[in-house]
């Protein structure tokens, strides 16, 4: 156990969280950045398939699975790691590094755990280190959606934590299997829901378009990668083939574009569209065969890099201008001409061009709704991409870098940031032309052609008509500073409600007690006062003037032997404090 | 000119899917020719049109709304 639990990719991150600031006074912070995702690579390549099996209060306790699914997380997870910690190298504060480093071990604890209860763990590390990357923004506005986000994901932890118990007290085994579609009970729905909460599944997604775009620059781009991604694993591990995901995916992949296509802020569209995205990931779980569970699997790889591409992208111009609203952006181009070629790049990925990454893993999704002949689903899906070209294909290049011009200063980020983008562009074109190179990593063997004649003519005419469309309607589009509402209303604006129910009937009652406290309870007070005073007549004063009275003839006997002999007094000292002894121990 | 180029583009793309040939299609759409242009079109009219139209102006507020508490 002790050997294998260095072993842990985790610990590797824990240890170097917890290390940082120790590492920053003597230098070394920068370097150990670098090098920790670097060992937890090598690490990983060596990974037996079951490690840290313990026994902890007669419950088995698995922290080390590992197959074929679980490597491509753990791959994913590792590599988002390095590029994270490259394009956050330049910031200097070490605590913002360890909260993104307990964060990722986080993921990777969950991704590698055998059991519920081991899960569990890294769930709850995952929320709370991960809310540290949103108020470390240090603003009003920040703090206030970290608390909302921390809350959120209490919840959803004590959902989970719920149908962990009661599959306990059902079943007695907490292994983290596939549990059979036909055999879900209760503790298994609470279980999803739980998940579903981490996945942004509407109605319980709220929080994530709330937070992402408050937190740090920095911060975001680990947060995108990793909570939603690891729910998507956790779903695709126990739930596969579960109907309901592909409804809930299919919707939510609509319900997220529909948001970009309106909202100013860029980070909040990037926001809406993890939640888009997943839907995809969402849904081909639900599908739950070969190619709708790989296609989920390459989604999420690919998914992890274009949209930190894209959260780089856009958190470059915040940090070098200090804005991210659309509507206060605009001709950037010749100032920042890098960061708009990475973000284009990011892009293009996402909407699903050919020979980038997006074109090579979700149309294995979209094929596999296709397969299964769900037609409605397959067109939703197919419109979802049409909007998420519309809004971060075209739209948001088109509002920050040209557009009408805001005259911002501005230059392109530190070399960091540049090559952390560079890194992600470069694997966006290497997954999008090599599409092996993510194939193989896949659960199931790959049937699977991208590069169609059909498929490649049906993605450039859909691509080409909604750049036609955009073009028609340019001015409706253009970004208006104005927030729209959404789910999180009910929280945000619910807690008004228990202030209203605190300020009218909670004080209502609590005046109603204290009428009833003055006419019943003053009453019987000042009865009780009268028996206390007789008491205190009768009784103890009689007892201090009975005393005093004693005092006073001790006096005079004290008078009487004060003879002025030393040895006289010597005595009646010890016969006093004899006395006083025996009063003690008698009393 | 880059205008130009671009209807260019859509326009010989769309005809161009007479001519493209459909391995075992899944659906009837699938054999519609020009069907998907005509879906990305119409599906980014609707997409804008019904955030703008109908979706913003039920939903939208002031930026400072949830401030003033």
């Amino acid at each position: 156990m002790s050997s294998t639990i260095f072993m842990h990719p985790a610990s590797i991150f824990i240890t170097a969280a917890l290390l940082m600031p120790l590492l920053k006074r003597l230098g070394l912070q920068k370097i150990s950045l670098a090098a920790t995702p670097l060992v937890a690579w090598y690490v990983l390549g060596r990974l037996p398939e079951t490690f840290g099996v313990c026994s902890y209060l007669g419950m088995e306790l698995t922290f080390g699975r590992v197959d074929q699914m679980t490597y491509l997380f753990l791959h994913v997870f590792v590599v988002m790691a390095l590029i994270g910690s490259l394009y956050n190298l330049h910031m200097s504060d070490p605590l913002e590094h360890s909260a993104a480093y307990l964060y990722v071990a986080g993921a990777l604890g969950v991704t590698l755990s055998g059991d519920y209860v081991s899960l569990f763990i890294f769930w709850e590390l995952m929320a709370v280190s991960s809310v540290f990357l949103i108020w470390f923004r240090r603003s009003r506005r920040s703090s206030g959606a970290g608390f909302r986000y921390l809350l959120m994901h209490t919840f959803g932890g004590l959902v989970l934590l719920a149908g962990i118990f009661l599959k306990y007290q059902m079943t007695r085994d907490l292994s983290f299997v596939q549990v059979p579609v036909t055999a879900m009970g209760l503790p298994d729905y609470l279980i999803m829901a739980g998940f579903m909460l981490n996945a942004a599944v509407p109605p319980l997604h709220a929080w994530l378009p709330d937070a992402y775009p408050e937190a740090t620059v920095g911060g975001a781009v680990f947060l995108c990668a990793f909570t939603t991604k690891t729910a998507v694993y956790v779903l695709a591990r126990a739930f596969p083939g579960s109907e309901v995901l592909t409804v809930l995916g299919a919707c939510m992949a609509l319900y997220g574009v529909i948001y970009a296509v309106i909202e100013n802020d860029a980070r909040r569209i990037l926001a809406y569209h993890i939640v888009s995205q997943v839907g995809y990931m969402v849904c081909g779980i639900g599908i739950g065969t070969a190619m709708g569970v790989n296609g989920a699997c390459a989604h999420a790889y690919a998914h992890i890099i274009y949209k930190a591409l894209l959260f780089m992208g856009v958190g470059a111009v915040l940090e070098m201008t200090g804005r991210s609203k659309l509507s206060e952006l605009g001709g950037l181009w010749r100032r920042m001409p890098l960061a708009l070629v990475f973000t284009v790049i990011g892009g293009v990925s996402i909407s699903g061009f050919p020979l980038t990454s997006g074109f090579v893993s979700k149309s294995m999704v979209v094929a596999a709704a296709g397969e299964s002949h769900y037609l409605i689903i397959f067109l939703m899906l197919m419109l979802a991409s049409v909007g998420t070209f519309l809004s971060v294909g075209i739209k948001l290049p088109y509002c920050i870098w040209f557009g009408k011009d805001s005259g911002v200063e501005a230059k392109d980020p530190p070399w960091n940031m540049q090559l952390a983008m560079l890194v992600a562009a470069g694997m966006c074109f290497l997954i999008g032309c090599y599409p092996q190179y993510l194939y193989r990593l896949l659960p199931f063997a790959v049937q699977y052609e991208p590069y169609t004649v059909y498929h490649l003519w049906e993605t450039l005419q859909v691509l080409a008509c909604t750049g036609l469309g955009f073009y028609l309607l340019r001015k409706i589009l253009a970004p208006k500073p104005v927030l729209h509402l959404d789910l999180d209303w009910f929280y945000r604006k619910g807690s008004r409600v228990v202030l209203w129910l605190a300020a009218n009937p909670v004080s209502r009652i609590n005046d109603a007690v204290g009428e009833v406290y003055k006419t019943v309870g003053l009453r019987s007070t000042v009865a009780t006062a009268r028996v206390l005073s007789s008491f205190d007549k009768n009784g103890i004063d009689r007892f201090i003037d009975g005393s005093a009275r004693h005092v006073m003839i001790v006096g005079e006997q004290l008078r009487k032997v004060q003879t002025g002999k030393i040895q006289h007094y010597i005595g009646a000292a010890f016969i006093f404090l004899f006395l006083l002894l025996i009063a003690f121990v008698l009393f | 000119m880059l205008k130009k180029v671009f209807f260019a583009g859509v326009i010989i793309l769309a005809a161009l899917d007479v001519f493209v040939p459909r391995h075992e299609p899944h659906f009837a759409i699938d054999t519609i020719p020009v069907f998907w242009s005509l879906f990305g079109l119409v599906g980014c009219l609707v997409l804008g049109l019904l955030g703008k139209w109908l979706l913003s102006p039920l939903l939208k507020r002031d930026e400072e709304y949830y401030n003033n508490e």
